[in-house]
């Protein structure tokens, strides 16, 4: 395996070393060692925002702790959510008056640990609200969108929940605001290849070469589609219509993030910005404020997708805030 | 310590491997693994016994079962065994989103909570297992593959359906 690692063991744990090692001043530590916080909490009066994920995806979300964004991130196993009961440490150790929300991407052990915590929170008496995430149009039909699964598009929330947060909305507006941004995110990726396991060294699954699969899961969960890889003229100018046909735009801009799943090159992700602005603008609609690089990654796991977030002023304003985490591109344009 | 917790370690690591592979025809093909994981470790700490589950067996199945051993603790420590299950299928339920018919434990673990005393509620489970072999996924990772498991019974539904098995074994003759 060509990966730059201690041990098996350890290996989460020495990133998370590593992280706030980098970054003193913006992140630390919590009590528990899993937990990564802002190095100064926010005003208790605001409400807060923490979420869970599993390790190996990053810099999401662990890279977007700070000022203007998430409070804190619970650091899981590779590829697996942390259990309830950190999840649980870590809304403790957030807990203050003005509450948090517990940020959920959804995915079947996401949703599961995240909610028990939740319940146990609120059994102890914590002001706490789930909210969950997701957009990838290829996980379930317009009628089930809820059975969505949460893909890079929900960096919407994370970003313009954060910022609103650190402006003092509560919670229950916080809610508000999250079910509207999104009502309005779609997301849609393509697979290329496999990234590799730093648990195993195996190639986490099979795909033949010459093909993009469309709606591929991050853990190789079946796409969409099949489509020859030609140029990325074809694949995004396929995906942004497929993004498209999901949901009607009335508004006349949209926020993009193009993002890489790890092995693909910045040269390949802004190629493919240019390709997805010329189709958006095909269809009347002018892309703005884009963030492009690898935000949402599985190892070194070659692929792209593709988010949209029909804006509102007041959405395109906290998505423009200013915010201080490591790892999140300041938003420009 | 709990005498149910000793039977039910027996119990799950003859069963790991069958368990395992029910679960590999549409999943991680762990669930044997994990359950006696956590089972073990809720005997070394039957105090906290749920707890301890949880944090061993980890992942969703973990939290998941583990309402279940603490339904069946419950009941072992002289409580009615049907609300004991209704409870934790209540929040099982409202955790992960399922509802009967969805290819999970609950299709055995509801029929259960509605037959009364232990042996009424095992062959109850056990019946509602068997009938998962025609149903298709709608959660968990399996519902993002077609027909995954068609034909086998869940291994979530069947390893729900042996512990209430266990618990009837325990009770004395009438």
């Amino acid at each position: 395996m060509r990966k730059l690692l201690n041990a098996r063991e350890t290996l989460v744990d020495d990133m998370v070393w590593g992280f706030v090692a980098a970054w003193p001043g913006l992140v630390a530590r919590g009590r528990h060692p899993r937990l990564v916080r802002r190095a100064v909490a926010k005003d208790g009066a605001k409400p807060r925002l923490l979420i869970g994920n599993g390790s190996g995806h990053e810099p999401i979300a662990m890279g977007f702790v700070g000022e203007g964004m998430l409070d804190g991130n619970v650091v899981g196993d590779v590829f697996a959510a942390p259990s309830p009961d950190l999840i649980l440490e870590g809304l403790r150790e957030l807990d203050a008056p003005g509450g948090t929300l517990l940020l959920i991407s959804r995915h079947e052990g996401d949703v599961i640990n995240g909610m028990e915590a939740v319940m146990m929170a609120q059994e102890e008496g914590l002001s706490v609200a789930p909210f969950w995430m997701y957009d990838d149009v290829s996980s379930a039909a317009p009628d089930r969108m809820e059975d969505r699964r949460g893909a890079a598009g929900t960096l919407f929330c994370y970003k313009i929940l954060g910022a609103a947060a650190e402006e003092g909305l509560p919670l229950p507006d916080l809610v508000s605001l999250g079910e509207e941004v999104r009502a309005a995110s779609r997301t849609l990726g393509a697979a290329l290849g496999p990234g590799v396991s730093p648990l195993t060294g195996r190639p986490m699954f099979d795909l033949p070469e010459g093909e993009a699969f469309v709606g591929m899961g991050v853990h190789g969960e079946p796409g969409v589609a099949r489509r020859p890889l030609t140029t990325a003229r074809d694949l995004v100018g396929f995906m942004v219509g497929t993004l498209l046909a999901d949901r009607a735009f009335r508004g006349r801009e949209a926020a993009v993030i193009v993002n890489g799943a790890g092995g693909t090159t910045m040269m390949e992700l802004l190629t493919v910005f240019g390709e997805a602005a010329a189709a958006l603008r095909a269809h009347g609609i002018e892309p703005v404020a884009p963030v492009i690089g690898p935000l949402s990654t599985t190892q070194e796991m070659a692929g792209v997708s593709i988010s949209l977030l029909e804006v509102t002023p007041e959405m395109l304003r906290l998505w423009r805030a200013p915010q201080a985490t490591p790892l999140f591109p300041q938003v420009r344009g | 310590m709990s005498q149910l917790l000793s039977a039910l370690v027996d119990r799950f690591a003859a069963l790991e491997d069958d368990l395992n592979a029910l679960d590999a025809a549409a999943g991680d093909g762990d669930h044997g693994t994990t359950v006696l994981r956590g089972l073990r470790a809720a005997a070394a700490e039957p105090d906290r016994a749920a707890a301890a589950f949880r944090t061993a067996a980890g992942g969703a199945s973990g939290s998941l079962w583990a309402q279940v051993l603490g339904a069946l603790l419950a009941a072992e420590g002289g409580e009615p065994l049907a609300p004991a299950l209704a409870r934790a299928a209540a929040r099982i339920g409202q955790v992960g989103g399922a509802a009967r018919g969805d290819r999970t434990m609950l299709d055995a673990l509801l029929p259960a909570a509605e037959a009364g005393g232990p042996v009424e509620a095992a062959r109850a489970a056990m019946d509602g297992a068997e009938a998962t072999r025609a149903m298709p996924a709608r959660r968990g990772r399996a519902r993002y593959v077609e027909g995954a498991g068609l034909g086998h019974p869940d291994a979530g539904a069947r390893s729900v359906a042996e512990a209430l098995a266990v618990l009837a074994a325990l009770e004395p003759a009438a």
